[in-house]
């Protein structure tokens, strides 16, 4: 079917009247009530998101500070090895065994970081893919709130306090 | 070396700064733009899929590109460089959906005193729902199985709003008074090119129309001379609508879109330079 959109003042509508619209009081119920829901849903989505981000702030966080650590303590190795081969040190002395012991806690300390470093890196990947997840989600639910909305405000009474409290839970909803 | 030559030399790096003052401009804004640093200039609003990001690109030049896509729904802040006559001004898209415009409707109305003009985009009642759930639920539970219903619910919607930005350009107008003009910008005349005059007197403050009325109590509130508001109809993009199995067909050949585009643009750039 082709829309002629050559209307006539006949048949064009009343474009600040027209509701041809189901109003009836249990209409706008169902609506109020499924907006409340979609609100409670994104409200839920936009926690998660919230706590997600925090995990992957940390994580990287954590990455950082592992990765400063295992380069402090190989670079202490560095130097350790570094003064053993560029003196002579001899290999039964006291102070060789004591360099080798440091060196080898360093050594270990070091890799203990480096397989911190891997952890973390691995962590935020997999929380970033969850949160991924929970921003698709979350917008959708914000289009469909909007759209809701425009149903409910279209759909007969609601009160203009209502209509705010639902417009600062969706902006409080997008920190994010 | 003579003292003269110093003195020649920053006089003539100073005429020629001043010859490419505009390109200068330009390039200093398509930083700011790309960026996204620098106060709003110009802000687009409108509901959701009224065409806002579609007329921006139309601005800004890129939808002419052979590889432009045609943009979907927007969830983040669009930030460009338009040209509108000599100057380029940093334009800002705000999405339609309340949840996606916070960040860039606190950033372009509260307290920003570089804000210059808002383009408020309407399209006469042509949009849908982009979400198919939310299109189904409105023909199947909310009865609006022809285009003529929906335009008549999205008519009655765009005038609420409308209301809510014209809270946010009073506001602004009565902090700071760099806010000089709101253009409405009649959208997809394609779809309704017979009824084009019916859509500016519908849109227009000086028009019978619940929003033309509303445009009528802001002026009287900030005062005519404070505030210019001026109408122009656009054709972002020639596409059919299509509702319900329905489709209003775009009837407007593409020699005349360019030239229903060119005569907008001419006139932001006109109404730019007025309030210059």
């Amino acid at each position: 079917m082709t829309y002629n959109s050559d209307t006539t003042s006949e048949n064009r509508p009343d474009y600040d009247g027209l509701r041809e619209y189901d109003l009836s009081i249990e209409g706008q119920a169902q609506r109020v009530h499924e907006l409340e829901e979609l609100l409670e849903l994104a409200e839920s989505t936009a926690a998660n998101v919230g706590r997600l981000a925090d995990s992957v702030d940390r994580g990287r966080t954590q990455a950082w500070i592992a990765t400063i650590l295992a380069s402090f303590f190989f670079s202490i190795l560095a130097s350790g090895l570094s003064y053993v081969f560029t003196t002579s040190v001899r290999v039964d002395s006291s102070l060789y065994y004591i360099i080798a012991a440091a060196a080898s806690l360093n050594a270990l300390v070091a890799v203990a970081f480096m397989m911190v470093f891997i952890n973390r890196t691995a962590y935020v990947k997999r929380v970033k893919r969850d949160l991924m997840v929970e921003i698709d989600i979350q917008h959708r639910l914000v289009s469909m709130i909007d759209q809701q909305m425009q149903r409910v405000v279209h759909g007969g009474e609601y009160s203009p306090v209502h209509r705010a409290i639902v417009d600062i839970r969706v902006r409080r909803m997008m920190r994010y | 070396m003579e003292w003269t030559t110093p003195v020649s030399l920053t006089v003539r790096a100073g005429k020629f700064a001043f010859d490419n003052r505009h390109t200068i401009q330009r390039y200093w804004t398509l930083a700011k733009a790309y960026l996204d640093a620098g106060s709003t200039q110009v802000v687009i609003t409108g509901m959701p899929g009224a065409g806002k990001s579609l007329l921006n690109a139309q601005m800004h030049g890129r939808a002419r590109d052979l590889y432009f896509e045609e943009p979907g729904e927007s969830t983040k802040v669009e930030t460009d460089a338009v040209t509108l006559g000599e100057w380029t001004k940093l334009v800002r898209v705000l999405p339609g959906q309340s949840g996606y415009r916070t960040h860039g409707e606190i950033e372009a109305f509260q307290g920003n005193g570089k804000l210059e003009g808002v383009i408020h985009v309407v399209d006469f009642g042509y949009s849908s729902p982009r979400d198919p759930v939310v299109a189904e639920t409105l023909v199947t539970n909310d009865g609006l199985d022809t285009i003529e219903k929906l335009r008549a619910r999205n008519l009655s919607l765009e005038i609420d709003t409308l209301k809510l930005e014209l809270a946010n350009v009073r506001k602004l107008v009565a902090q700071h008074s760099s806010l000089k003009w709101l253009l409405i910008a009649v959208n997809k005349i394609d779809l309704y090119p017979n009824q084009m005059s019916a859509a500016l007197a519908h849109y227009h403050p000086d028009g019978n129309s619940a929003f033309g009325e509303a445009l009528r109590v802001l002026q009287r509130d900030v005062g005519k001379d404070n505030l210019g508001i001026y109408i122009a109809g656009s054709c972002a993009y020639e596409a059919d609508f299509r509702w319900n199995g329905s489709v209003a067909q775009s009837a407007l050949p593409r020699k005349k879109q360019d030239l229903v585009l060119r005569d907008f643009m001419k006139s932001v750039a006109m109404i730019t330079r007025i309030h210059e």
